[in-house]
């Protein structure tokens, strides 16, 4: 062997800034490149004529992470446009802070109006919940969705689910509520609770809870839903009909409530967050929709939500 | 009241920002100038690079310098970077016999055609904390180098071009043929098409290409430890420059637009009985930078998935392609940091109704 | 960062037109307006939904008679989209109220890729001569709120046309989606998920 030494690398530039680009415009509007915009919009259509089915695309990575809301993000630029008013809720919460990061990050790259007011906003993004307020037509939600195959929960393999799919075979998740059943007496699915769209598709629904998916069910405004890490769109139209699975002698129950209201504005009928107080320990509960709950107190709105099958037993 | 506090918004977050600002420079020390990190890091520039998917040594140097040396991080930061920029055409395809080499060996063979290259490597240098270089003088160590060039000078120059260690297996019909995109004729684009499964092997490539080095390494060790069956030998292990040839829209001719450092790993291993005849299969390994450990990871990784029925985790195609992205796996790590109390309530609510039914089940268990 | 909140003209027009066509699609049947770039008639409508879906990453097809060439010519300088083969395009337009037969020979996707199903562009006249036929469809499915269904706001297809998209997309959710398109701008869409009677 002959050690030998290597030749020189390349000079390097006299100046290492001259090779960066020049830091004026360095991003464009909505911070995805027109190819990028295309293509996703390409695929929501996709996604809207195929209720509930996953469309593939090719996400692109964005200034936060993925996992952290890249999959709404790269729909709400996609879509934005100077005329749009921006709402971002992550828990419900406007002000919770990845709402407020993402809020931040898009006025930055458009100079978009945002707004906490549900009715006024026309782009909504979610983390996790649908607004108690009803939504309009002409309203678009976009959901941020961390695991978009509602069969992973059965099958890890994503050729054997994209098959499942392709045949309707559903039966494994059917067979797995069944056994919650036997098991526990009780279907055990807490949020992400499947639910069939258009009579044909098996759906995530991100994980909102079971509370939100009546709302899903021929709501008036456009669900889109995006997993940036998992690559995948998908969309309920208007008017679509969306079941959560259940059996005829073991229906489909929301979350339980009863007899509870929130502490802050007095309203029933509204998901609650529980809050365990430091000092005493005791709980209280709160409207998760922070937006609601403001104007419920500023009594601007009906003390009711819009009343979503709450749990009789 | 622990989560309330992760309301609280904008003010919060931009505290946040400028706190890391404080970790990131708010020492004593002089501040790193990028030129600094992409010469004297340049390993860990390299590893941006390649993670980043962006060969730019300046913005990886400026991102690692952001990250404070964050390697996901930055890889990260410069990835995003990435997404912004348009795509303005394809290069030429480039065949690696043709590259710069700076370094070559291969453990196949005791001598092969044009020599065995050592290059820069710490592999024969004992790993002694070397106290020198805490006080280190620019005059001496300046003076050393130039020494060394000196001394090199000397030797005979290097080849234009190392032909490849494994054409010789191939020549002697000793290899089996495997094809860059397998049965599809077109090559992948990773960036532009979510994956399917199969995924042609353009996509596989692609994907190891721009995989996280830990991720890939300890997938890949899994496999050479025994939870596989990839007995694998170096033969070639390159890292050197690569031209960029680029086909001038306006005359029509191939220029050369720069160079890129890459590390190309090539192994060689046995087909199992139940592969098919006795002959050899290649496992293919190229990445941005100088990075061996990865390139050899990453063609024990192409070679491990090659068989058929997978038989541990590094040879199914699906889980290791899926999960050997950083940023992917590092942003959906952390997302758990994220308040999760909506689900959390709903959680809630399935186990206070189950524990409230009567007569529950006896074998029943948290 | 730097922030850039302008839009360009055209990226402004293509958002703006794309918000409609994604209402088209999610409002079956209903009719929405598109903002067609100038000089482009008779088929600016047609020309601004390519302008705002179709680039160098997709393959195109145009059907039809005499005029097809100007609609191709068009849509290549607006785009930099390919022309394919109708059989394997992504979009197929027909620079005409029917495909003769065309729209059976798109693609219409896989078990496992649905989705990877044709896109048809009809281009309509501004002025048709039948436009009672409309009354003979129902539109169900989703995006409709009526589950008695509604009659398509647009007139001037013919109902063989109809007939076609029913036969194409029996075998759901394999199939191709349509838009329908006037000189005037007009736009209305009918998604493979809409069940269409045809009386
Ligand atoms: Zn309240």
């Amino acid at each position: 062997m002959t050690p030998r030494m290597p030749s020189r690398a390349s000079a390097p530039p006299a100046d290492w800034r001259d090779s960066l680009p020049p830091a004026e415009g360095r991003y464009s509007y909505a911070f995805l490149d027109e190819g990028a915009k295309r293509e996703i919009r390409r695929r929501m259509l996709k996604a809207v004529a195929i209720p509930g089915c996953q469309v593939p695309f090719g996400s692109r990575e964005m200034p936060i992470a993925r996992g952290w809301g890249t999959g709404g993000l790269q729909l709400t630029l996609a879509l934005i446009g100077p005329e749009d008013v921006l709402k971002v809720i992550d828990q419900g919460a406007d002000d919770s802070v990845n709402a407020v990061n993402i809020k931040k990050f898009v006025t930055r790259v458009t100079g978009v109006a945002v707004t906490t007011d549900t009715a006024a906003a026309t782009l909504i993004q979610t983390r996790h919940r649908i607004p108690e307020e009803p939504l309009r037509p002409n309203q678009l939600l976009i959901f941020q969705v961390p695991i978009p195959e509602p069969l992973r929960l059965v099958e890890p393999s994503e050729r054997e689910t994209r098959r499942m799919h392709a045949e309707a075979d559903y039966s494994r998740m059917w067979l797995y509520l069944y056994e919650d059943i036997v098991k526990f007496n009780e279907i055990t699915v807490g949020a992400r609770y499947p639910v069939l769209v258009n009579r044909r598709h098996l759906m995530d629904p991100s994980p909102i809870p079971r509370w939100d998916l009546p709302k899903l069910d021929r709501g008036e405004a456009l669900f889109l839903f995006c997993a940036g890490r998992e690559k995948r769109i998908y969309a309920v139209p208007p008017y679509t009909e969306v079941q959560p699975l259940a059996f005829e002698d073991f229906a489909f129950r929301v979350e339980a409530f009863a007899g509870r209201r929130c502490a802050r504005c007095g309203s029933v009928g509204t998901y609650l967050d529980e809050v365990i107080d430091d000092a005493t320990g005791r709980r209280t509960y709160s409207c998760s929709d922070t937006a609601f709950c403001e104007k419920a107190l500023r009594g601007n709105s009906v003390k009711e939500a819009r009343p979503s099958g709450e749990d009789r037993a | 009241m622990g989560y309330v506090a992760v309301r609280g918004g904008a003010a919060a977050i931009e505290n946040a920002e400028k706190f890391s600002e404080v970790r990131r420079a708010g020492g004593d020390a002089t501040l790193l100038q990028p030129e600094q990190i992409r010469e004297q890091l340049h390993l860990a520039v390299d590893r941006v690079m390649g993670e980043g998917s962006l060969y730019a040594p300046d913005l990886a140097a400026l991102a690692f310098k952001q990250a404070a040396g964050d390697t996901f991080e930055a890889a990260f930061i410069l990835r995003s970077y990435r997404t912004t920029l348009p795509r303005l055409g394809y290069s030429e395809p480039v065949a690696t016999e043709g590259m710069r080499v700076i370094r070559r060996i291969s453990a196949a063979f005791k001598d092969i055609p044009g020599g065995q290259i050592l290059g820069p490597t710490p592999d024969y240098t004992l790993r002694l904390l070397d106290f020198e270089l805490q006080d280190e003088s620019v005059s001496q160590t300046r003076q050393r180098i130039q020494q060394l060039l000196r001394d090199t000078e000397r030797l005979q120059p290097l080849p234009e071009r190392f032909p490849k260690v494994v054409e010789m297996l191939r020549r002697e019909g000793l290899l089996v043929q495997r094809h860059a995109s397998g049965e599809d004729p077109g090559l992948a684009d990773i960036t532009r098409q979510a994956m399917a499964f199969p995924a042609p092997r353009s996509a596989q490539l692609q994907t190891l290409a721009r995989g996280e080095t830990g991720g890939m390494l300890a997938l890949a060790y899994s496999n050479m430890r025994g939870y596989g069956s990839v007995h694998p030998v170096i033969g070639e292990l390159r890292v050197g420059f690569l031209p960029v040839p680029f086909k001038n829209p306006r005359t029509g001719s191939v220029e050369c637009i720069g160079e890129v450092q890459v590390t190309e790993a090539e192994v060689i291993a046995r087909l199992t009985a139940a592969e098919g005849s006795a002959r050899f299969s290649l496992g293919y390994g190229l990445c941005f930078g100088h990075n061996e450990t990865k390139a050899i990871a990453m063609a024990v990784l192409d070679r491990a998935m090659s068989g058929g029925e997978p038989a541990a985790p590094s040879e199914d195609q699906e889980f290791v392609l899926t999960h050997v992205d950083g940023i992917e796996s590092m942003g959906f790590c952390n997302h758990y940091k994220l308040p999760h109390y909506v689900t959390f309530q709903s959680e809630l609510d399935r186990l206070r109704r189950i524990q409230a039914r009567p007569g529950r089940p006896k074998d029943e268990q948290p | 960062m730097r922030e850039a909140h302008s839009m360009n003209h055209d990226g402004r027009r293509s958002q703006k037109n794309y918000r409609n066509l994604l209402q088209a699609l999610s409002r079956p049947g209903r009719v929405v307006r598109l903002d067609g770039p100038d000089g482009v008639l008779p088929f600016a409508a047609a020309v601004a939904l390519a302008e705002c879906l179709l680039d160098s990453e997709v393959g195109f097809c145009v059907i039809g008679n005499g005029s097809a060439q100007t609609l191709q010519t068009a849509i290549a300088g607006a785009t930099g989209a390919r022309t394919e083969r109708l059989e394997a395009a992504d979009f197929v337009f027909f620079s005409e109220a029917g495909s003769r037969g065309g729209a059976r020979l798109a693609k219409r996707g896989g078990p496992e890729s649905p989705e990877d199903g044709a896109t048809l562009v009809y281009c309509l006249e501004s002025q048709p001569a039948v436009v009672r036929d409309r009354f003979r469809v129902r539109l169900t499915g989703p995006g409709i709120p009526e589950s008695s269904g509604i009659v398509p706001e647009i007139s001037g297809i013919p109902l063989e046309e109809f007939q076609e998209l029913v036969t194409i997309n029996a075998d759901y959710p394999l199939g191709v989606d349509a838009f329908f398109v006037r000189p005037s701008g007009e736009v209305m869409g009918l998604p493979r998920s809409t069940r269409i009677q045809v009386r």
